[in-house]
């Protein structure tokens, strides 16, 4: 079934030129299935740009741990004032296929409330044949207190094209919830053109001032997501690793610097 | 007796009510059988003999589902300075309020008196069977302890069967603080680590305690007591421990009832314990013998095991050996903030793991499972956490929440993946399938409201001779209401199940609803209930699963499916101070041969 998925993949893979397949961008997300809210990192500004923890962030996987499938992430959240700008790259390499993501983002915070925007560059290659690309344009608003805190992104605002095709947009809604001193729940739908909404639950658990737990499930299509991350002043190392109904675990490993605000 | 059934019903409306099924939540949404399982039986000796919540020792804290291993440990604690007399004691505890009306059946707050007889007879009619030649079925538990000594015997017959001692188990028992903690003669049951080679059948897996059920916490050693007529031992097996090691070895030689073939290979066995056929009844032999040796220090378990089993017919299945080895390896550490457990199996070449743990604080529980069990592993005296009866060729992950925002609110829920890697019965390709669950239970002043969602998602074959496999979806809502009216409680279900085959665009549907009303005063407890249900039989039948209290007040589960009525009235009564009459009438408003009675003696002396 691994290889069946795998053939089928790059049959399709000329297809998916340049569409944006809301790939994980580092291990928080892989163990929190994208939702943002339980664990902000400077890579969550490529998902929503009104989420972010101004930092450095890289990233590296082999998705569903096919070796000749890597992806390398890397992202740079700098704050200025109530504003956070943030720069950011996404690499998928494979033997005769290659999809890059530069991401420039900005946003900005009154109050309780931010907004932010991005702007996304795809480039893709299928080697030996052609290159392609397209502008992505993404939307974020977050409002948040000292409990709760609830977001809201468009990626694909401006319905960008490619090669005639228009891309998908993509709705993402998540909201997060502070039970405890250590613990917070996050909950979210995220609904993409002709495809059913997806739920998405995540929890965050904090066993050490330097160690978290994050686990999640994600509804349509089913996985679970778990990670762990490991904090050393203001370094942060997070593995995860997140399922596939057909495919191998998704290993994630990430590792950030924050940057104080 | 239908008209006898509506009087009680309108006489309870206006009579004094208790009870709020908290043993409802810790069983699987869906499960189609009617035995007792281990679990119930622990309940219901609980119930009997409720526990001292100031002597009771951990592990018997921990056979209380509901509690999690921060209750367990605060109640623990709070001892040592204080003794808990009520059950507000347990509320200043901080423990979440729905909890502690979970335990107003199993814990009391005064010493337990000794049980030194119990007697137990039962007596059930069923009318759909009325026709054959010994319609009665009768069940009888005699339980007797003296000192360190403890002895049972257990009969039972079932309708139909002529043997008036179809089925028997018997055991004699010493237990004591020393060497020889443990000693059993007769029938008994092992229970080792997460169950993979040794656990009682029937235990639950998932159930609405989404972080707490799915442990499996067993005694490793114990009498059979089950009216389950299959998967005891029969023989010896004791306990000796020093300090804290302990060594259990085993043997048993046992007859089963299997269904053979013209080559006089096995190609089943028997479950129901329905012995029509006496040819068919104790016609293989099975031997077992092993031992398990354990490291337990009250809250941490580590142990290993090593059985021999051979049967003495062939299988006709070539991947099932007639003689197998087996050893097992587990863990269940439980002294810390985030309790593990797992355990690892090798039987017959094959090999089965399962690993787990839990974190988070009081307010906030998460438990991950993950278990791979190799196809065509013996599954035979196992039952680990799994998606099927038969646990092998699965291989899964569990992630089960329980969130306390408020006093009196409580919110589980779990999701559970899982795929059958290898072709299996019938089914030509690998399958996979995902079940979401999630109910929130909550009271308001003297309202409690319970609403649940499953959503069930797997690939299946619908017939035997078909090639094409298909998504099938099972979608259940379900809302419980109970209603205190000083002491008086009512409780209200409404239930809607969707099963849709997308590729087909096929439908059904059905729906639910049962009034429920209990009454205890204090010598009668009465509980009476009455359901209307409509569901499709075609294309495909939907089933509504609703646990109802057997005659013992215990819950039981019942399969509706079609249109109808069905009622049910429970009515214990005590005679004298160790004697309690049971009995219970069960009946199908439109259709015939539904009438079910029972009626059961208890004394306890």
């Amino acid at each position: 079934m691994k290889i069946l998925f795998l053939l089928v993949l790059l049959l399709l893979i000329s297809c998916l030129i340049a569409i944006d397949l809301n790939l994980p961008q580092s291990a928080v997300h892989n163990a929190a299935n994208n939702l943002n809210l339980i664990y902000p990192t400077a890579s969550s500004m490529s998902m929503n740009p009104a989420i972010c923890l101004p930092g450095l962030e890289t990233s590296s996987t082999y998705l569903f741990n096919m070796e000749e499938l890597s992806k390398y992430d890397l992202h740079l959240v700098i704050p200025l004032g109530n504003c956070c700008f943030h720069l950011g790259d996404s690499y998928l390499d494979h033997e005769f296929y290659s999809e890059n993501q530069a991401v420039l983002g900005i946003n900005y915070s009154s109050h309780n409330l931010t907004a932010g925007f991005n702007v996304r560059m795809l480039s893709s290659q299928v080697k030996g044949y052609k290159d392609t690309g397209s502008t992505i344009f993404d939307g974020g608003l977050k409002w948040s207190n000292s409990n709760v805190s609830s977001a809201l992104a468009v990626r694909n605002i401006t319905q960008s094209e490619y090669e005639g095709s228009i891309l998908p947009i993509v709705y993402l809604w998540e909201s997060c919830y502070q039970i405890t001193k250590c613990s917070r729940i996050s909950f979210g739908l995220e609904k993409e053109n002709d495809f059913d909404f997806s739920f998405k639950f995540a929890g965050r658990y904090d066993i050490l001032r330097q160690l978290s737990l994050i686990s999640s499930y994600q509804f349509e299509p089913n996985r679970i997501g778990m990670g762990a991350v490991f904090n050393l002043y203001k370094f942060n190392l997070v593995y995860s690793v997140r399922t596939h109904q057909y495919l191998d675990l998704t290993h994630y490993i990430s590792l950030s610097y924050e940057i104080t605000h | 007796m239908r008209l006898l059934t509506s009087i009680f019903v309108l006489l309870l409306l206006t009579a004094n009510l208790y009870g709020n099924d908290a043993e409802e939540k810790l069983f699987s949404v869906e499960e189609e059988t009617y035995h007792a399982n281990e679990l119930s039986e622990i309940l219901s000796q609980i119930k009997e003999n409720p526990i001292n919540i100031n002597t009771s020792t951990k592990t018997e804290l921990q056979k209380l589902p509901w509690l999690s291993e921060n209750d367990i440990i605060l109640i623990i604690q709070s001892r040592k300075n204080q003794v808990l007399s009520s059950w507000e004691d347990l509320d200043k505890l901080g423990i979440n309020a729905i909890t502690v009306n979970e335990l107003h059946d199993y814990i009391v707050f005064r010493k337990r008196p000794e049980l030194h007889l119990k007697q137990q007879t039962r007596v059930e009619f069923s009318e759909a069977k009325s026709k054959l030649r010994s319609s009665l079925k009768y069940y009888q538990k005699t339980l007797t302890e003296y000192g360190n000594f403890k002895a049972g015997v257990l009969t039972q017959k079932d309708e139909g069967e002529s043997d008036p001692i179809d089925f028997y188990s018997y055991y004699l028992q010493y237990r004591s603080n020393e060497i020889l903690q443990n000693c059993i003669l007769g029938k008994y049951r092992l229970a080792l680590g997460q169950g993979i080679l040794f656990a009682p059948k029937l235990g639950m897996s998932k159930s609405a305690e989404a972080t707490s059920v799915p442990v499996k916490k067993y005694s490793s050693l114990k009498p059979y007591t089950s009216s389950y007529e299959i998967w005891e031992l029969e023989g010896c097996s004791f306990e000796l421990t020093t300090r804290n090691w302990s060594i259990i070895p085993f043997l048993s030689r046992t007859k089963l009832n299997a269904n053979l073939d013209s080559l006089e290979q096995i190609t089943s066995f028997n479950e129901s314990g329905l012995n029509l056929d006496e040819a068919k009844k104790n016609n293989v032999q099975e031997t077992l013998f092993g031992s398990a040796v354990e490291y337990n220090n009250g809250n941490n378990q580590l142990g290993c095991s090593y059985s021999s089993l051979a049967f003495d017919h062939e299988f006709s299945n070539d991947k099932r050996n007639q003689k197998y080895q087996a050893v097992n390896l587990y863990c269940n550490l439980f002294n810390n903030s985030y309790p593990l457990f797992s355990e690892i199996a090798l039987a017959d070449e094959k090999v089965a793991g399962l690993a787990g743990v839990k974190f988070g604080d009081t307010r906030f529980r998460q438990m991950l499972l993950v278990r791979n069990y190799a196809k065509d592993f013996p599954s035979w005296h196992g039952n680990p956490f799994s998606a099927q009866s038969n646990f092998d060729n699965e291989t899964g992950l569990y992630y089960g929440v329980t969130i306390l925002p408020r006093k009196d609110t409580k919110i589980n829920c779990y999701f559970d993946l899982w795929s059958f890697p290898e072709t299996r019965y019938f089914e030509k390709m690998p399958t996979v399938g995902s079940d979401q669950f999630l109910q929130l239970e909550t009271r308001i002043s003297e309202n409690t409201f319970r609403f649940t969602i499953q959503n069930k998602q797997k690939e299946k074959y619908i017939t035997l001779d078909e090639a094409e496999i298909r998504d099938f979806e099972r979608l259940l809502l379900r809302l419980d209401w109970w209603q205190k009216l000083g002491v008086i409680t009512m409780k209200s279900r409404a239930e809607w199940i969707s099963e849709y085959l997308p590729e087909d665009k096929v439908h059904g549907k059905g729906v639910l609803f049962y009034e429920q009303a209990k009454l205890r005063s204090e010598k009668l407890q009465i509980i009476a209930q009455i359901t209307v249900y409509r569901s499709v039989l075609e294309p495909f039948k939907v089933k509504h699963y609703m646990y109802e209290n057997n005659v013992n007040g215990i819950m039981q589960n019942s399969v509706f499916s079609g249109d109808g009525v069905a009622s049910y009235l429970l009515l214990r009564y005590d005679l004298f101070n160790n004697v309690h009459l049971q009995a219970k009438i069960s009946d199908s408003w439109q259709k015939s041969n539904k009438m079910r009675l029972f009626f059961q003696l208890i004394s306890s002396w």
